[in-house]
C-alpha cells in the first residue's frame, strides 16, 4: 500500500473512533461547547455574537471558529457539522504530525506511528471528541505553522496565511512567538546563525502577532489590566484553573511514549547534537513549558500543547534508536519488533484516549440534563434570570434559552470576585435571609442545580430552600428551585 | 530622502507638523468642551497646604495663568521640546533619516500627549534638561552655567532628575576624558543640597505618604509609562546594534523610571533612538522575501500609530465633564470659603483646582498625615455606623459631604449603600444640591 494511502487511512480508523464515541449522545459535552454552539446559532440567525443577546454582556471574542463551524452548518445537516467538523478539524494534527515527522527522519515507519500517536494523545483527544472546543482548529494549525517553518524555503505563503489565520482565531499563537525567541536564543548560545529567511519571518512574526493580538484584545488590557492575563477569573478559583503542574499527572494525560521519548530529545539535543530543527521544536517545548510553569495558561491547555510538541519530539529520537537496532544482532527481527512497538505504543495511547473518553461517557449526565433545561424553558418566561454554578451558564443559555447570572467568562465583569462569591453564598448559604438578598441583587426567579454544581460546591441539595420561598420545582439529579418571595426594605 | 548638511530642516518641520496633527486628534476625539484640561492636571494644579509648592504652581500664580494658561505652557514646551531634541541630535552628529525618525518617534510617544495635555510640570522638566544636555556639548564654562541652571531648575520637580544628569555627566567624562564633568556633578550636588535644604530640615525627615494614583503600566499603554509597546519592542531590537553598555544605560533608565515615573521619558527618548535605528536598518537592508519586508514595515508603522491614537483616545475621556464642571462652580459659589468637603480621593483634585474648597484626601495629596486622612475616608465611606461617621466628619470639620455618579459602582456596587444610606438622614445631612445624579450634602452636625 502506498504511504499517502496508509496515513489517510490511518485518519479516517481514527476520525471513525473519535465520531463513534461522539455518537454515543446527540449532545455535546462541557460547558464550553454550548458557549460556541450558541455562537454558531447565532451566525446563523445574523445575531451580532459579541454582544449577549439574554444578558447583554459584551464577549471579546474572535468569531472565526464560529464562523468555519456555522459555514458548514449550511453544507451539511447542523447536528452532524457541530460533530463532524470539529472532530476532522483535530484529527487532522494526524497528517501534520506525519508531515513533520518525515520531514525530520524520511523514514515512514517512523512517521506513521508519530501520526498515529498525535491521533491520540489522551488529554487531547478526551477534550475535543464530543466538544465544540477551539482547540480543534488550534492544535493542527499550530502544527502547521512549525511544519511551514520548517520549510521556508518553499513554504513561506502557507507559514503567513496559517499565521494570520491562527493569530485571528486565539492568543496561544503567542506562545509560537514566544518559542521563536526561544529559538534565537538557543541559536546564540550554541553559536549557530540563523539564515536571512528565519530572520526575516522571525521578526515578521513577532511584529504581526503583537499587533494583531493587540488590536483584537486590547479593551480586554484596557479594562483589567494585568488581570487580563489570567482571564479576569475571581481568586476563589484562580487556584483550579491555574494548577500546579505534576510530572506523573503529565505523563498520563500526554501519553509516557511521546512524553518521555520527548523528554530524553530534549536533553540530546540540547546537550549533545546540533540540530537545528530539533532545536525549534525544543524551543517551543520550553516556551510551553515555562508559561506552564509560571501558570500563565490553565493546565488543561498547557497539557494539551505539551502533548502536541512532545509528539513531535519523539520521532527523531525514536527514529536513532530503530537506526540503532538495525545495525545491531536483532537486525534480522526489526520487523517483529517494529510491528510490536507500533501495537505497544498505540495500546498505550489508544487505551489511554479511550478510557478517559468512556469515563466521560459514563459519568456524563447530559441526557437528563437536556430534559431537565428544555422543561425549566417550558415552566420559565422568557427573561428569568437563572442562578447557577459557572460550570453551566452556557449550558443554560443555550438549552434554556434564559439569561445566566454567572458563567465561564469574566472577561469585560467589572467585580468578578463579588459576583463569584454572591453566586457561592446563594447556592451553599443554609440563611435563606442572607440568600434572598443575592436573589433579589440580581433580580433571580429560578436556581439550576447540576451533579457537577453540586460536586463542585460540595453539596447535595440547595441548604436555603423551603416549601415558601424557594420550593423544589423539579428533583432528581438535577434541581430546580423557584424563587417565590420578595424582599421588602423596611 | 536626500539630507543636505546638518541643519537640514525638513526633518523639524516634518516632526512639528505630525506633532500638531497628533496634539489636534485628543481635541478632535473630545469633541467641543469648554475645559481645556484633562484630568490629572487638576491634581496638580490644586495646591496642597501641606506639600511644599513647585515652581509650576509659582509660574502659574504668578503670571495669573489658570487652566488655559497651564494648558498653553504645556503644549508650547513640548513644540520646542521637538526642537531641542533635533539641536541635540545635531550636535550628537546623528544624521538623515535616523534623526527623522527618532523625532517623529518623539512626536508619537504617548509621553508626548501626557506631557502636553497633562499640566503636571513635566513639560517645563523636558526642556529645561534638553537645553541642559545640548549645553554640556559645548566647551563654554558659560554655556556649563546655565546648563546647571537647567538641571537645578529640574530639581524642584524630583531630585532623581540630578541623579540622572550626574550619569549624564559621568558618561560624558567617560568619552572626553575632561576632569571638568567630575566638577560639574560635584557642583550639581551641592546646589542641590542648598536649594532643597529648607526641605531637607523640614521637609523629608517627617513621614509622608503620597496618595497619587501611578494609573495602571498595562492598562494606559501611555501616559508616564509613555513609550507605546510596538516601539518599545523595536526599540529592545535596536539595541543589539548599539554597543552593550547602551542596554546597561537602557536598563538603570527603566529601572529609575518604575521607581519615579517622571524620570521614564528619559528611557522613551533612548528607546525612541534604539527604535529609530532598528526601523532605518530594516529600510536599508535587502531582504530575501521583499513583499515580507514591506508588510513588516506597514505593519511597525501602524503599531507605533496606534499606541498614541489609543492613548489619545483614553485621554479624551479623562474629564472634567460639563456636569463636574457645573457641579464645581456650585460648590464654589455656594459653600463659605474655607467649607471642607468630603468626597472620594479622585473627586479631590477638582474640588481643589474648580470649586477652591479643601478635600480631607485627594489624588495628588502628599502630606504627613495622609496616611490617617485615607483611613478616615475609606472609613466613612464605607460605614453604616452613624454616630461614628458624624464623630469622624466632625473630629476632621467636614462641612459638605459631595456624591458623584462614579461613586455608584465603584465605591458603592449600587446606591443606597453604606455612607451614601446614612445620608437620607435629614437630621444630620441636608441635601444642597441634587442634579444628573450629582448630589451635595450638607452637614449639620456642628461644624
Amino acid at each position: 500500500m502506498r504511504r499517502h494511502t496508509q496515513v489517510i487511512l490511518l485518519f479516517i480508523i481514527i476520525l471513525g473512533i473519535r465520531l463513534t464515541l461522539a455518537g454515543a449522545t446527540p449532545h455535546l459535552y462541557e460547558d464550553e461547547s454550548y458557549y460556541h454552539l450558541r455562537n454558531v446559532e447565532g451566525i446563523r440567525e445574523g445575531e451580532n455574537i459579541r454582544s449577549n443577546e439574554l444578558t447583554g454582556r459584551q464577549h471579546i471574542i474572535s468569531p472565526v471558529y464560529d464562523y468555519i463551524i456555522a459555514v458548514f452548518t449550511y453544507i451539511i445537516p447542523f447536528s452532524a457539522a457541530i460533530k463532524l467538523i470539529p472532530n476532522i478539524l483535530a484529527t487532522s494534527f494526524v497528517i501534520v504530525a506525519y508531515l513533520i515527522a518525515y520531514t525530520l527522519t524520511k523514514d515512514h515507519y517512523t512517521s506513521f506511528l508519530t501520526g498515529a500517536l498525535s491521533g491520540f494523545i489522551p488529554i487531547y483527544f478526551v477534550s475535543t471528541f464530543n466538544h465544540l472546543t477551539i482547540y480543534s482548529i488550534v492544535l493542527p494549525l499550530m502544527g502547521l505553522l512549525i511544519y511551514y517553518f520548517i520549510h521556508l524555503e518553499e513554504g513561506i505563503y502557507g507559514y503567513c496565511a496559517t499565521l494570520v489565520l491562527l493569530s485571528l482565531i486565539h492568543p496561544s499563537v503567542l506562545i509560537f512567538a514566544a518559542g521563536l525567541l526561544m529559538y534565537m536564543l538557543i541559536l546564540f548560545v550554541e553559536k549557530i546563525k540563523l539564515t536571512q529567511k528565519e530572520r526575516e519571518v522571525i521578526l515578521f512574526t513577532i511584529i504581526f502577532v503583537l499587533w494583531s493580538q493587540f488590536i483584537l484584545y486590547k479593551r480586554i488590557f484596557l479594562v483589567h489590566g494585568w488581570n487580563a492575563v489570567w482571564q479576569n477569573l475571581p481568586s476563589a478559583l484562580l487556584n483550579s484553573y491555574f494548577q500546579d503542574f505534576s510530572i506523573l499527572g503529565a505523563i498520563y494525560l500526554i501519553d509516557a511514549v511521546p512524553f518521555l521519548f520527548g523528554l530524553y530529545a530534549i536533553r540530546q539535543y540540547l546537550f549533545k547534537i546540533k540540530d537545528k530543527n530539533m532545536y525549534f521544536l525544543i524551543s517551543i517545548a520550553l516556551s510551553i513549558g515555562l508559561i506552564l510553569w509560571t501558570k500563565l495558561i490553565p493546565l488543561n491547555t498547557g497539557l494539551i500543547l505539551l502533548g502536541m510538541i512532545m509528539v513531535l519530539l519523539f520521532p527523531k529520537n525514536f527514529h536513532k534508536r530503530m537506526d540503532l537496532l538495525s545495525k545491531s544482532r536483532f537486525s534480522k527481527h526489526q520487523i517483529w519488533i517494529k510491528a510490536f512497538l507500533l501495537i505497544f505504543f498505540l495500546a498505550t495511547a489508544v487505551g489511554a484516549s479511550i478510557h478517559l473518553s468512556y469515563n466521560e461517557i459514563k459519568e456524563s449526565t447530559i441526557e437528563e440534563e437536556y430534559y431537565v433545561l428544555e422543561r425549566l424553558n417550558e415552566i420559565s418566561d422568557p427573561g428569568s434570570m437563572i442562578l447557577n454554578d459557572i460550570v453551566d451558564g452556557n449550558k443554560i443559555m443555550a438549552i434554556a434559552e434564559r439569561p445566566t447570572m454567572i458563567d465561564s467568562d469574566f472577561l469585560m465583569v467589572r467585580n468578578s470576585d463579588i459576583q463569584y462569591e454572591d453566586m457561592k453564598t446563594a447556592l451553599t448559604s443554609p440563611h435563606i435571609t442572607q440568600v434572598a438578598e443575592k436573589l433579589e441583587k440580581y433580580n433571580i426567579e429560578y436556581i439550576y442545580l447540576s451533579p457537577k454544581a453540586k460536586e463542585r460546591l460540595e453539596i447535595n441539595k440547595l441548604p436555603s430552600a423551603n416549601e415558601k420561598c424557594l420550593p423544589l420545582v423539579y428533583d432528581g439529579e438535577m434541581q430546580i428551585y423557584e424563587w417565590r418571595c420578595k424582599v421588602i426594605e423596611t | 530622502m536626500e539630507m543636505q548638511g546638518d541643519r537640514n530642516m525638513k526633518p523639524l518641520a516634518i516632526a512639528i507638523l505630525t506633532a500638531l496633527i497628533v496634539l489636534s486628534s485628543v481635541q478632535l476625539l473630545r469633541g467641543t468642551t469648554t475645559q481645556p484640561l484633562l484630568g490629572q492636571s487638576y491634581a496638580h494644579l490644586a495646591s496642597n497646604p501641606e506639600a511644599p509648592n513647585t515652581p509650576l504652581h509659582g509660574i502659574l500664580t504668578y503670571f495669573e495663568m489658570g487652566a488655559q494658561g497651564a494648558l498653553t505652557l504645556s503644549i508650547s514646551s513640548m513644540m520646542i521640546s521637538i526642537i531641542l531634541i533635533w539641536a541635540l541630535l545635531n550636535r550628537l552628529e546623528i544624521k538623515g533619516r535616523l534623526r527623522l525618525f527618532t523625532l517623529l518617534l518623539w512626536v508619537v510617544s504617548p509621553i508626548f500627549l501626557h506631557a502636553s495635555y497633562i499640566a503636571d510640570g513635566i513639560a517645563i522638566v523636558i526642556v529645561l534638561q534638553l537645553i541642559g544636555f545640548i549645553l554640556l556639548t559645548y566647551k563654554n564654562w558659560f554655556g556649563h552655567i546655565i546648563a546647571a541652571a537647567c538641571f537645578l531648575g529640574s530639581s524642584f520637580h524630583s531630585l532623581w532628575h540630578i541623579g540622572i544628569t550626574m550619569g549624564v555627566l559621568y558618561y560624558m567624562y567617560t568619552q572626553r576624558k575632561e576632569v571638568s564633568y567630575i566638577w560639574q556633578s560635584f557642583a550639581l550636588i551641592i546646589g542641590a543640597v542648598i536649594l532643597h535644604l529648607k526641605t531637607f530640615i523640614e521637609w523629608y525627615p517627617k513621614e509622608h505618604i503620597t496618595l497619587v494614583s501611578q494609573g495602571s503600566w498595562i492598562s494606559d499603554f501611555g501616559g508616564l509609562g509613555g513609550i507605546g509597546i510596538f516601539t518599545a519592542v523595536i526599540g529592545l531590537f535596536g539595541f543589539w546594534y548599539l554597543k552593550k553598555r547602551w542596554f546597561i544605560i537602557g536598563l538603570i533608565l527603566l529601572s529609575i523610571g518604575i521607581v519615579e515615573r517622571s524620570t521614564l521619558w528619559y528611557f522613551g527618548l533612548l528607546i525612541g533612538y534604539t527604535a529609530a535605528q532598528t526601523i532605518e536598518k530594516l529600510i536599508e537592508s535587502q531582504w530575501a522575501l521583499p513583499e515580507l519586508k514591506q508588510i513588516t514595515l506597514l505593519l511597525i508603522a501602524c503599531g507605533i500609530v496606534f499606541s498614541p491614537l489609543s492613548y489619545a483616545r483614553e485621554m479624551a475621556d479623562f474629564g472634567p465633564t460639563e456636569e463636574i464642571f457645573d457641579v464645581m462652580i456650585h460648590i464654589k459659589q455656594r459653600t463659605p470659603h474655607g467649607s471642607i468637603i468630603f468626597t472620594a480621593p479622585h473627586n479631590g483634585r477638582y474640588i481643589q483646582a474648580l470649586g477652591r474648597r479643601e478635600v480631607i484626601a485627594a489624588e495628588k495629596y502628599d502630606g504627613k498625615d495622609a496616611k490617617l486622612r485615607m483611613n478616615m475616608t475609606r472609613f466613612v465611606l464605607h460605614t453604616y455606623n452613624l454616630p461614628g461617621a458624624l464623630e469622624a466628619l466632625e473630629l476632621w470639620n467636614v462641612t459638605h459631604i459631595l456624591i458623584t455618579p462614579d461613586m455608584i459602582g465603584t465605591i458603592w456596587e449600587e446606591p443606597e449603600k453604606e455612607l451614601h444610606y446614612l445620608l437620607n438622614n435629614k437630621e444630620h445631612f441636608t441635601p444642597l444640591y441634587k442634579e444628573r445624579e450629582y448630589e451635595l450634602y450638607t452637614v449639620n452636625s456642628g461644624v
